[in-house]
């Protein structure tokens, strides 16, 4: 019996195009996004200067620089972070080295999932009632940073778990057959490790944290605070705020607008420069470990 | 008094039973080879004496284990201060991502109360026991993984070595390596046996019978047969054995 | 030590997340039980014969929307004064004596409807009682006006179903493209380039919102303006767009992930078979992923719907019920950031807008429960 290949079927073209099609479609997302950092840079370009950096505000917003705004963020950012990264890490590590993965492990999965899932202005508001009114923290760079870090642990934790999960067993139980206590096999083997990977994991959640608004408009965020802060216990100015404010109530559109391109790209900038540096530590350290 | 004994050992995990009622004992400075089967228990076995087995869930031991007469899973034996009077060698090697002399320090640096220099003489004598002093000597900062297979699990051994263990265990150290270093670590045991007593489990049984005192032979969770390794290969007393044994060499 | 330090920050999640849910309660809840008027009394002319007003009918008639005949009140002009008009009768330099004067004068008018303090109530008034149906405010109205005093307009409706508009006209965008775009990443996609796409997402995804509404408010929103002949471009669509492009990377990912770890045994079997990609695609692969794909519309869905600073800036922010993409909408998040800076702590006011929020929160919470339940192996960051 031989085998009578058919003709070449009539739907190949037709699978062309749509191959064709989808891919028009993909990478209509990056022109997409090019369009709207070019926009920026265009627009934002001409106002950008050492000056806009690191100057303060004059005329009301219209003329000067944002540097009250980008110290403030910087400052709330970090902090958020830093208490972010101790107890989500620590939590992580938990996750995934010391729990008996019962069903409490199973529970706070579920609950960390959830907590991903709640919008950004709901953690604002829980930030609100509790550090701002019932702790009495006022609106201040503590009470948003402490609402910052809430926001940020889902993230965090995910990336903490996943850090020290992949580190390998063998070494794991090489250590603790080595008579290590899992405590001790964790300080000294699982977290030199997983550290790079948890550093990446730190930078793309500081990128996502400069660009929030929702959690910082009620818990720190002043509309017009042209100095540096002194204390975690006063509010300050934050880049996306003052953006916002630059947007919307801009009296004077002519003015206010050039500042507002400068902010946005400034902002821009820094979130797109932490995700990528993210982005690029995480496929160095994939090409290492890929032994 | 023998170095390490079982009594009626039986193992559970969760349902499944591992091992049944097995018994027998060592005197120190021997070096006991198990044998058997995959899956016949051999490797749950010599997970007993360092109690390895505990981070497996579902774990269920009756019976018991001794080691210098003392009971090893008695309630207020701490399993981690156990392991650090055994080793134990993988079969796969496993060096830490540090430098070798770092890797062999491991072990010391968990007690923290011996010197920089204590240490530093300990790793030297280490490596000399694993016969990998002269190849490392000059290279002690450099990163253990650049070493190749063979020399990575001599790596291993020194380690567990730099602790003075009292017993060492091993989970067929030389199956992931090419036959010169198999031969080279086979040499190295020969040597340890006069300081250490040796518990390896291997699946080459022309390498049990080359280098072990004493063997034993598992299927399905049973000891079948037990006895002095010249004895166990020319004379096998069980039927079972007999036809393990044959059915390998021929 | 250190597992004991580990082990509690573990529990603080569970802390946190009943604490969230705590204040939100203790906060909402008051909506529902208080009274926005607290501290007023209403009153009317003695002569005035009605002794009850529903919420609905004061509010009318200090609106001068209604005739005190239709509420069984006497054949006069309705006169309403309260706190927040009396300004524009004795002026803004008014001493406590002048306003006694000017309301005692005032109380002498038979169509007189006040509500005030206690302390500044004229003597000659007599009190009524108005009836404030806090679940009928809140769930059957559909005006949504709460700094209106002395009773304000709390109906979400508009709220809700404009969150609920935009977000459908969002995922509309987001769930084809985001799929088209896994198809092509899991399938086509040069292999050199799957991490740089990846990468693009994560940077899509990661840009933030107010930028992007801050592009769309000076690009699309005239182009919409002018393409649809509008007198604002500011409408659900253009929020509806942005949003939908900024959670493709989302949609995308969870799809693409699913796409990829369709079991070979399926996939070798329609390639066995004889079959094209674009077949396996369509016939095995994508049916293989039902469940996934509900579960990645669901949460993407669920982070359209909590989006706050795009539809704050492009969508008008017209607390009405939109009947078309082209009108103007308010969603519950851009309410609750608009408007929770001027409540004063305490106030009726702030306790709507945390009930706004226990239902954003609710409602989120919903799809993400939904979605892990449909398909536990999620990755909802």
């Amino acid at each position: 019996m031989s085998l009578r290949l058919p003709k070449k079927p009539r739907r190949r073209w037709g699978e062309t195009l749509l191959t064709l099609l989808i891919a028009a479609i993909s990478w209509s997302m990056l022109i997409a996004l090019l369009g709207v950092i070019g926009f920026l840079v265009y627009r934002g370009g001409k106002v950008i200067s050492w000056e806009f950096i690191t100057t303060s505000m004059r005329e009301g917003m219209q003329a000067g620089g944002i540097a009250p705004p980008l110290v403030g963020s910087l400052w709330v950012a970090t902090l958020a972070l830093l208490i972010g990264a101790l107890l989500g890490t620590a939590t992580g590590a938990y996750l995934s080295e010391f729990s008996a993965k019962g069903r409490l492990h199973r529970l706070i999965e579920l609950l960390v999932t959830t907590l991903a899932g709640i919008p950004s202005v709901v953690y604002g508001l829980f930030g609100l009632a509790l550090f701002v009114v019932a702790i009495g923290l006022g609106a201040s760079i503590l009470a948003g940073a402490l609402t910052l870090s809430l926001l940020s642990l889902p993230i965090l934790i995910r990336n903490a778990q996943e850090a020290f999960s992949g580190v390998s067993q063998e070494l794991k139980l090489a250590s603790l057959g080595m008579g290590a206590s899992p405590a001790q096999t964790f300080w000294r083997i699982t977290i030199r490790i997983a550290f790079a990977r948890l550093i990446t994991g730190y930078v793309l959640a500081m990128g996502r944290l400069l660009g929030e608004t929702a959690p910082i408009l009620f818990t720190v965020a002043a509309y017009y605070l042209p100095a540096y802060p002194h204390s975690p216990l006063e509010p300050t100015m934050m880049l996306p705020y003052h953006l916002y404010a630059l947007i919307t109530s801009g009296t004077n559109v002519a003015r206010t607008y050039p500042m507002a391109f400068g902010a946005a790209l400034v902002l821009v900038s820094l979130t797109l420069l932490l995700t990528i540096v993210a982005a690029i530590l995480r496929f160095r350290l994939k090409k290492h470990l890929h032994v | 008094m023998y170095k390490l004994q079982t009594q009626a050992v039986s193992v559970w995990y969760g349902t499944q039973q591992a091992l049944h009622e097995v018994s027998l004992a060592l005197e120190r400075n021997q070096i006991l080879a198990l044998i058997g089967p995959s899956g016949c228990g051999k490797s749950t076995f010599l997970r007993l004496f360092n109690r390895m087995n505990d981070f497996i869930s579902g774990f269920r031991l009756v019976g018991k284990v001794l080691i210098d007469g003392e009971d090893i899973y008695a309630p207020n034996l701490d399993p981690v201060l156990l392991r650090r009077r055994v080793g134990m060698v993988f079969q796969k090697p496993t060096p830490f991502p540090f430098s070798i002399y770092e890797n062999v320090a491991y072990g010391l640096r968990l007690q923290n109360r011996l010197s920089e220099k204590l240490i530093r003489e300990r790793v030297e004598q280490a490596l000399q026991q694993a016969a990998l002093w002269d190849e490392v000597k000059d290279k002690l900062k450099k990163s253990a993984l650049s070493l190749s297979g063979g020399q990575q699990q001599r790596l291993c051994i020194a380690r567990a070595l730099a602790v003075r263990p009292s017993l060492i265990l091993m989970d067929e150290p030389t199956s992931a390596l090419d036959p010169i270093s198999t031969a080279k670590i086979e040499e190295l045991l020969a040597d340890l046996k006069r300081s250490y007593t040796i518990v390896i489990v291997t699946h080459n049984m022309q390498q049990a019978a080359r280098i072990s005192d004493y063997t034993a032979f598992f299927k399905d969770g049973h000891l079948i047969e037990y006895g002095r390794t010249k004895d166990f290969f020319t004379n096998p007393q069980h039927p079972e054995t007999l036809r393990y044994i044959t059915g390998r060499f021929g | 030590m250190t597992i004991g330090a580990f082990r509690a920050s573990a529990l603080t999640i569970i802390l946190m997340l009943a604490g969230i849910t705590l204040f939100l309660f203790r906060e909402g809840i008051p909506a529902l039980t208080r009274e926005p008027f607290e501290g007023l009394v209403f009153a009317v002319h003695p002569q005035n014969p009605v002794q009850k007003l529903s919420a609905e009918d004061c509010r009318a008639l200090f609106q001068k929307n209604l005739e005190w005949p239709a509420v069984g009140g006497p054949s006069v002009p309705v006169l309403p004064i309260h706190l927040y008009n009396l300004e524009r009768y004795v002026g803004s330099q008014a001493t406590p004596e002048k306003i006694r004067v000017f309301l005692d004068s005032m109380a002498q008018v038979p169509g007189i409807i006040v509500a005030l303090p206690r302390q500044w109530l004229p003597k000659s008034l007599r009190p009524i009682t108005v009836k404030w149906s806090a679940w009928e405010a809140l769930l059957a109205r559909v005006r949504w006006s709460p700094t209106y005093e002395p009773l304000p307009e709390v109906g979400i409706w508009p709220l809700l179903l404009g969150s609920l508009w935009v977000t459908f006209l969002g995922l509309l965008i987001t769930i084809p493209l985001g799929v088209v775009m896994a198809i092509y990443t899991a399938e086509f996609l040069p292999r050199s380039l799957y991490y740089p796409m990846k990468v693009l997402w994560e940077v899509v995804a990661g840009l933030p919102s107010v930028v992007v509404g801050f592009w769309g408010l000076v690009v699309l929103v005239p182009w919409l303006q002018k393409a649809f002949h509008l007198t604002t471009g500011e409408t659900a669509l253009a929020a509806a767009i942005l949003l939908g492009w900024m959670t493709i990377p989302l949609m995308a990912s969870l799809t693409e992930e699913s796409l990829s770890n369709v079991p070979r045994l399926l996939v070798e079997a329609s390639y066995g078979l004889g079959a094209t990609t674009w077949q396996t695609i369509l016939r095995v692969k994508l049916p293989a992923i039902r469940a996934s794909l509900l579960t990645a519309s669901l949460l993407s869905a669920g982070r359209i719907l909590g989006e706050t600073m795009i539809v704050l800036i492009v969508s008008g922010n017209a607390p009405v019920i939109p009947t078309s993409p082209l009108s103007p909408v308010r969603t519950l998040p851009a309410t609750l950031a608009a408007e929770l800076g001027e409540a004063p702590v305490g106030s009726y006011h702030y306790h709507t807008l945390f009930f706004l929020g226990l239902i954003l929160f609710l409602l989120t919470l919903i799809l993400n429960i939904l979605a892990y339940v449909i398909a536990p192996s999620e990755k909802a960051a």
